[in-house]
């Protein structure tokens, strides 16, 4: 869809300053991200703490970052949450929570927002969503 | 209903629209804000909630409502819901897109449920957001106001020839919403298991 030609002029500056504000805003949402996923694992791996809760944090966690991690351009990012997200759906208690699958998740969403993915980084995260994705399958029955 | 509805997207137009954002992420708050800002469009009120965004909604007549719900699936469609009924439908008229990273079947239900024009998935570009905030502008749907929905009309087949009690504008008109059209294939295009709406209209 063509829009009439200033409003083009206007897109093409909306790129570059969405270009301009992405590393910032991603780098932001990686420190929140991080910082809350270690609370909430730390809070469903001890026995203190409303686990719902804490798995429901989780949920909306995953599902903001789907979205959110693949407009700043993360798209790797936004790829695993969405396979995270996928997996805690098949979660009805948080005693059956798989912690060290949650932590996997955490830490290659992590790894894919890092500035520069190497090719071996990005090898290990082809595999770990082939084989979320799989669980996921596996869990859904 | 917006007099800004129903005309081609201008730049000039953007310049007049009226933006309601409601979304609790800043980062994505401010994001969408300085999008609509590079974009002409220098009037919106962000809401970090939609307590907020009932707020604004008291204090000023927007011309579209932007509204996230991955914070909550089901937050954004009530939100929309129970703005719909304000002041007796008071923005019964209001273009709303309704933003979401998930566009699965039970979304796009909820969305239409709720009384929601249009569905933006994200992750979106900064043309794919002018896009739709052009096309629910440019094309407003006729309203319906009835005990059980508020919102754009949801059918997208009419058949003119349809004589029901219900039909929409004719005397004896029923107000009970609930049936209608539908038997003569006016809400063909209704998911299945959709709650049917009713045959009165404003606007």
């Amino acid at each position: 869809m063509k829009f009439d030609p200033e409003l083009e002029r206007r897109l093409t500056r909306a790129d570059k300053a969405v270009e301009t504000l992405k590393p910032r805003l991603g780098e932001a949402v990686r420190e929140e991200l991080t910082k809350v996923f270690d609370e909430t694992l730390a809070e469903l791996a001890g026995a203190a703490g409303d686990s719902e809760a804490a798995l429901n944090r989780l949920r909306t966690l995953a599902r903001e970052l789907k979205g959110n991690a693949g407009t700043y351009g993360y798209e790797i990012a936004s790829v695993v949450a969405d396979s995270l997200h996928a997996y805690l759906e098949t979660i009805e208690e948080p005693d059956d929570l798989a912690i060290q699958l949650i932590r996997d998740h955490r830490n290659s969403i992590e790894v894919s927002m890092s500035e520069e993915i190497s090719a071996e980084d990005q090898k290990h995260l082809d595999e770990f969503i082939a084989l979320s994705r799989e669980l996921v399958k596996r869990a859904a029955g | 209903m917006s007099a800004l509805l129903s005309q081609k997207l201008t730049p000039e137009l953007c310049e007049q629209i009226r933006v309601l954002l409601v979304e609790d992420n800043l980062s994505m708050r401010t994001l969408i804000l300085t999008v609509l800002r590079m974009l002409g469009i220098p009037n919106v009120k962000g809401a970090a909630s939609t307590e907020q965004a009932m707020v604004e909604l008291e204090m000023q007549e927007p011309d579209i409502a932007l509204v996230d719900c991955d914070n909550d699936p089901k937050e954004g469609p009530r939100f929309i819901h129970e703005m719909r009924r304000v002041d007796n439908g008071r923005h019964a008229e209001l273009p709303v897109i309704l933003l979401s990273a998930y566009a699965d079947r039970q979304m796009v239900e909820r969305a239409r449920s709720a009384g929601a024009n249009d569905l933006l998935v994200k992750p979106f570009s900064p043309r794919v957001l002018l896009q739709h905030i052009a096309y629910v502008m440019e094309n407003p749907r006729a309203t319906v106001q009835a005990e059980s929905y508020i919102g754009p009309d949801r059918r997208q087949q009419m058949d003119e020839n349809f004589k029901g009690d219900e039909r929409r504008g004719v005397e004896g008109d029923g107000d009970s919403g609930e049936t209608g059209g539908e038997e003569n294939g006016e809400a063909a295009a209704e998911p299945a298991g959709e709650e049917s709406e009713a045959q009165e209209e404003t606007g």
